[in-house]
């Protein structure tokens, strides 16, 4: 979940009331939120994947206010403006998408500007996942001459001074030898036209989504007027990025103007969509999720806590009411009534609703899979062996190469993207208990081991062309150890199930030759049997001789 | 008081019984050893017996004494070997060859040239050849006046060893400058152990028992001719420790941990469940409403197989696909955007084991229903002492009519107090495919934190419609490999499973009972990796 730093201090002063780290901490946690470091001033606050709106210091004190009944949320809105935005329709296959807005009056100091610098970042990272989805850029509106347009070009031909350098560079030039232009590249690989936005007097203002231009993209103390844009490839996305920052701009103060953005070829539309969501909302789902029965005043109280406007309530024939409510732009995680009836359980908070135990009754079962694992595991520890827990997730050299097997002529679940030790599924639990035996060298002989747990082989005939199966392994380890010694623990383990196998011999390149067999039973081979491979032995850097089996428990269910 | 002695006789061991008649009323070990023929260590273990009986007392005394060794002795019997040469001088000067003896051997000579050089008692010169010595008239003062100190102290002493603190300070000096000399004499310290008899071992003396009819061991002839009827057995203290046996056989603690979990479940009459550990994203995402932008999609955060699976029947997909664009008919807004049917067919290993209760839910429909699965989880993440790639989850769910948020949390309540935690609270939180969505965090009083376990929710409308489900259905889950690091007080995963774990450990830990609020450790303050959520990796 993100977390967000500011100062305790300036939240404090922007909520307006003067709260304790404690109270601090209590009212954060019935909203979701975890007060997670508190230093001196500075705190760091968990707050929920959904809820972007409360990373900035404004959006968390304005959260706050309403649900501490100090001040209702404010009634956003963008005052209509003739500013426009032209966008080339170069930019389709490159950054089709910006959205825009204009912000006037606005008091800036320095500690305001870092909590923008900071939420941008914030922004930047979760939400446009590292500037992949999306990039903002904020600029002072003093330096641009109106009107904007955003196009594309060759990066040769993109040549401005970016920020943090000292000189100007073309837009090649920034990928190769600025910082933020080097950690950002591979977001522009591939592209033969580069997208920027550049003013009325052909000032470029930044070059998206990896740097603003040192002339006009640098925001002071002594800006009052700034234009936001917000480039990429998903405009749903683009708009809530939008939404967060005006609607936080708007909690500095700042007033909020709208611009028309004219897409060459295209329908115009005008940015930022900040007016107020309509939501209906009844007591009845209310109910049915949250088990509360609240009165109408008690609800509109906790409604206006969480931020909503109540516009209308009516009530129904049979007791239930239905509330026409508006919600905050920046509110994007409302999909579903559900949504809302959960915000009013946190505004009631979670742990003053009464536990009930829910009335469903229901015979408990097990798979007798499962039961087969219990039952078999307990007659091993019986007959004196150890149980062991490995991994399924593990190495090709250890489950291939250490058992003298080749890639080649042995099917197995890959894994793609793991390190060398994640290369696929184990197809055997031997190796793995090899690895066990090699880690306690130091520890007394005999050793006795076993382990019954899923291995997965591929399976086309599966949807996900793979599947479980559940294996049991044994091994003994001792100066000398025969194949005698494991046949009579798996003779023992299958007859307390009535099941007579034979062997098969064999040739496996994991055991020794002649010293190997095939589990047989009912005509079908269950398993395998035998003394392992000295060269085996060796590769596992293991001292002592090993006889072990393996047993599919799936076929003699 | 006889029966007493009686019951104690009995008692004895064989080798208390040899050594009774050897004790008096002071004796020392070396004595027991020689006058009873027992080994010293067989002597110490029934002096042992026999004190913890009260029978005998033993106290250990140290001496320091002063030993003789070769050439000692030989100082001690015939005197000093320079002072001996000296005085075979003051009858004329002779050479090495003529002082030679059995007695007097030619390097014990040399190295007494270098005394008596040292106190200008002789003079050595070349004759013939070989060395002569002849005395001087210092020579002659010091044994006319019987002035040499050393062999003072051989002729005043002729018993050793000698108590070295009973010597008085100018002979300590002496035996510290012999002590320098090749095989001469040295300091050692001797312990005696001192066997005291104690009133009841008088009286044990005393009654001069009769073991003759003493058995040390029942055995099968006894029982077959009936003559373990005339038998007295030795009577055991059975209070003495033993040695330990090696344990052979024993359950993995991460295991039986995962089994108290699975009891659980079963005692509240959920139904077991198993899903495969490859699985499409389909199931493993798209089935319940994760959006398909994210991160848990990103390769940072899954193993990707690299290979595509199928998806299921075209009805179901359709829906699946209506209800992430548009909500369908859920009444829900849906995300917007378009939902791609190839990102749902990409194979991983499953991030969760709610993609095997999506399979369940899909399977039953509005049937009432508790489901549980105790399930392997994969996470592609930085894998640390805290933090495992492959671990376990243990999640539930219950599908039934007017299931609210009250049960969700009265349920979770009772499935912490069988883990033997009271003291929770609940916070709220998002999971794309449960609303309302809360952790549940307990208490630890040693620790005086809070800690979140489990993670839990309703699922969604969105999540249940492709499959018709019109029932609720609450959910949980908890990090299962937490709570077996829990419950075994292991703070390292790696201790706790895979194969870097002891057999030592696994041979001899102590079995976990589902106490968490007695036993903790740090591994708690992981948050919470539970079947319901995807906090870890689930950053929106």
């Amino acid at each position: 979940m993100p977390t967000t730093s500011m100062s305790f201090s300036s939240l404090i002063e922007a909520i307006g009331k003067d709260l304790t780290v404690d109270e601090l901490r209590s009212a954060l946690f019935d909203m979701g939120m975890e007060l997670e470091e508190v230093e001196g001033d500075d705190i760091a606050v968990e707050v929920t994947a959904e809820r972007l709106d409360l990373l900035s210091l404004q959006g968390l004190a304005r959260a706050l206010r309403s649900f501490l009944g100090i001040a209702r949320v404010p009634i956003y809105g963008a005052k209509n403006s003739d500013y426009v935005v032209n966008i080339s329709s170069k930019l389709t296959d490159v950054r089709p998408f910006t959205v825009c807005s204009i912000v006037k009056n606005l008091n800036l100091s320095d500690e305001r500007i870092k909590e923008i610098i900071d939420v941008q970042e914030k922004l930047h990272s979760t939400l446009a996942r590292g500037r992949k989805k999306g990039a903002i850029g904020i600029y002072p509106l003093e330096h641009i001459t109106l009107p904007i347009t955003f196009t594309a070009d060759f990066p040769q031909n993109i040549v401005f001074q970016p920020l943090g350098s000292n000189r100007q560079m073309n837009g090649l030039e920034i990928l190769q030898e600025h910082e933020t232009g080097k950690e950002y590249a591979h977001l522009l690989e591939g592209k033969d036209l580069f997208p920027y936005f550049v003013d009325a007097a052909n000032n470029i203002l930044s070059m998206p989504p990896i740097i603003n231009s040192e002339a006009t993209g640098r925001v002071t103390v002594d800006t009052k007027d700034i234009f936001i844009e917000c480039s990429g490839f998903d405009k749903v996305l683009l708009n809530e990025l939008l939404t967060n920052l005006v609607c936080m701009f708007a909690d500095m103060g700042g007033d909020i103007y709208s611009m028309t953005l004219n897409y060459e070829g295209q329908e115009s539309e005008v940015t930022p969509k900040i007016d107020y969501q309509e939501k209906l909302f009844s007591t009845k789902t209310l109910k049915h999720y949250i088990g509360l029965d609240l009165s109408v005043e008690e609800l509109k109280v906790l409604l206006e806590k969480m931020m909503y406007v109540v516009k209308d309530i009516k009530t129904t024939e049979n007791g239930e009411a239905v509330f026409s409510l508006l919600a905050p732009a920046f509110r994007r995680d409302l999909w579903h009534e559900v949504d809302i009836a959960e915000d009013v359980a946190r505004a009631y908070g979670y742990n003053n609703l009464p536990l009930t135990f829910p009335n469903v009754s229901t015979i408990g079962s097990t798979l007798e899979l499962s039961d087969l694992r219990e039952e078999f595991s307990d007659v091993m520890v019986g007959l004196g062996f150890l149980e062991t827990y490995t991994f399924g997730l593990t190495a090709k050299s250890d489950q291939l190469d250490k058992m003298n097997l080749s890639e080649d002529h042995v099917g197995f679940v890959p894994v793609a993207n793991g390190n060398e030790t994640q290369g696929m599924m184990r197809i055997s639990i031997i190796p793995e208990q090899l690895k066990s035996l090699a880690n306690n060298r130091n520890q007394p002989l005999p050793q006795k081991i076993f382990e019954g747990d899923f291995v997965v082989l591929p399976d086309l005939s599966k949807d996900v062309k793979a599947r479980n199966e559940m294996h049991l392994s044994a091994m003994i380890t001792d100066r000398a150890v025969t194949f005698t010694q494991i046949k009579q623990v798996l003779d023992s383990l299958l007859l307390t199930r009535g099941i007579n196998i034979s062997i098969k011999p064999t040739n496996h390149p994991s055991f020794i030759k002649g010293r190997a067999g095939v589990i047989i039973f009912d005509d079908i081979a269950i398993g395998i049997i035998g003394e392992l491979n000295p060269q085996v032995l060796i590769n596992f850097g293991l001292t002592t001789p090993v006889a072990a089996f393996e047993l599919n428990l799936e076929s003699i269910l | 008081m006889l029966t007493n002695i009686q019951e104690t006789a009995n008692s004895l061991s064989l080798l208390e019984r040899k050594l009774l008649p050897h004790l008096k009323e002071q004796t020392t070990v070396s004595e027991l050893v020689a006058s009873s023929g027992l080994q010293e260590v067989e002597v110490g273990r029934a002096l042992m017996w026999l004190g913890n009986r009260d029978i005998v007392s033993t106290q250990i005394s140290e001496k320091e004494l002063v030993v003789l060794f070769e050439n000692g002795q030989l100082a001690s019997k015939f005197g000093l070997p320079e002072f001996r040469i000296l005085k075979s001088l003051t009858s004329g000067p002779k050479t090495i060859s003529e002082l030679e003896s059995d007695t007097l051997p030619r390097p014990e000579i040399m190295a007494c040239i270098g005394i008596l050089k040292s106190k200008q008692a002789a003079n050595i010169e070349k004759v013939n050849g070989d060395m002569q010595l002849s005395i001087t008239p210092a020579g002659n003062i010091l044994i006319q006046n019987n002035l040499y100190e050393p062999q003072h102290f051989f002729d005043k002493y002729t018993t050793f060893p000698l108590d070295f603190l009973a010597l008085n300070e100018k002979e300590r000096e002496i035996v510290f400058e012999l002590s320098k000399r090749k095989l001469m004499v040295k300091v050692e310290t001797q312990k005696t152990t001192n066997v005291t008899l104690q009133p009841l071992g008088k009286e044990l003396i005393a009654a001069n028992v009769d073991f003759s009819n003493v058995e040390e061991q029942l055995t099968d002839t006894m029982l077959k001719d009936g003559s373990w009827k005339e038998k007295t057995f030795r009577t055991y203290d059975v209070r003495s420790p033993v040695p330990r046996v090696a344990v052979s056989g024993r359950r993995h603690p991460a295991r039986e941990a995962n089994n108290i979990i699975r009891d659980i479940y079963l005692q509240m009459g959920f139904q077991e469940m198993s899903g495969p550990w490859v699985e499409t994203c389909f199931w493993c995402m798209d089935s319940m409403w994760i959006p398909q932008d994210h991160p848990a999609r990103d390769v940072q955060d899954t193993f990707f197989i690299g290979k595509e699976g199928d998806l299921p029947n075209p009805e179901l997909v359709e829906k699946v696909k209506a209800v992430h664009e548009t909500g369908g008919n859920t009444g829900s807004t849906g995300y917007q955007k378009p939902w791609d049917p190839n990102l749902a067919k990409q194979l991983i290993l499953r991030t969760h084991s709610t993609a095997t209760s999506f399979r369940y839910l899909n399977d039953l429909g509005n049937k009432d229903g508790k489901y549980f699965y105790v399930a392997n989880v994969f996470r592609n993440e930085a894998v640390d002492t805290t933090h495992l790639a492959e671990f376990v989850q243990a999640e539930g769910f219950v599908i039934g009519d007017n299931l609210t948020l009250s049960d969700l949390m009265g349920f979770i309540k009772e499935f912490y107090a069988r883990l033997g935690i009271t003291k929770i609270r609940f916070k709220p939180t998002y999971n794309p495919y449960t609303e309302p969505s809360l952790e549940a965090h307990y208490y630890d009083e040693k620790k005086g934190k809070w800690y979140a376990l489990i993670n839990s929710g309703i699922f969604r409308p969105e999540s249940l419609a492709p499959y018709g489900i019109k029932k609720t259905v609450i959910a949980w889950g908890m990090g299962a490999s937490r709570v077996a690091a829990l419950l075994n007080s292991k703070n390292n995963l790696r201790e706790l499973v895979g194969p870097t774990v002891s057999f030592d450990w696994i041979a001899n830990h102590k079995t976990p009972i589902p106490k968490l609020s007695e036993e903790n450790n740090d591994s708690a303050s992981r948050q919470p990796t539970a079947g319901v959520g995807t906090d870890e990796g689930g950053d929106y």
